[in-house]
């Protein structure tokens, strides 16, 4: 195991953190926790990338980053007012 | 260990550990406002570190390209989806995003 792995295993920690909000809190909360997640997922996946040294898997976490933008822009104007 | 490894080391575990308090802080708070300050700050700080780390370390120019724009895409996006979900949640709570005479006062 090198550092990016062990970095990548730490930063799994925060998932339990992020769900006990997703899963208790009202619902504008819900949204903020998950941008976090989002974040974790992808800083996760760039850091398996580089822990087994194929760079071109670090495609996975730029899409990551760019997926979860638009999502959490969706869900936030649609709890705003219709749901 | 060379001075160049503790220094790729350091940003790192200094962006995994503010990563893991901002969702410390995120779990702990118990108002969408207080979340959202957690929020942006683990979409950005963490991020930056991390990608400092992979370009110092400069095993793959590939890699630390993608870490930037990874980087860059967090640090734009941060600050507008806080925004919209400060607002929507400011909608949700009061019915309107105007501040009420009554707010104002305090």
């Amino acid at each position: 195991m090198n550092i990016w792995i062990a970095a990548a295993i730490a930063l799994a920690f925060g998932f339990p953190l992020c769900g006990r909000v997703i899963v208790r809190a009202p619902v504008m909360d819900r949204l903020a926790a998950l941008q976090l997640a989002s974040t974790l997922t992808a800083l996760i996946l760039l850091l398996f990338a580089l822990g087994v040294s194929q760079s071109s898997f670090c495609d996975l976490a730029l899409a990551t980053a760019l997926l979860s933008f638009p999502a959490g822009l969706l869900f936030a104007h649609f709890y705003e007012r219709w749901l | 260990m060379t001075a160049h490894q503790i220094i790729v080391a350091l940003l790192l575990w200094f962006g995994v550990i503010s990563e893991l308090l901002c969702c410390l802080g995120v779990a702990a708070t118990k108002n969408v406002f207080d979340r959202l300050h957690f929020t942006s700050a683990g979409n950005i700080i963490g991020p930056a570190m991390i990608a400092a780390a992979v370009i110092v370390d400069g095993s793959s120019a590939q890699a630390a390209i993608k870490a930037v724009f990874v980087t860059v895409v967090l640090l734009v996006a941060s600050p507008i989806i806080t925004h919209v979900i400060a607002r929507a949640a400011r909608i949700r709570e009061t019915g309107e995003l105007r501040a009420k005479a009554k707010e104002i006062e305090k």
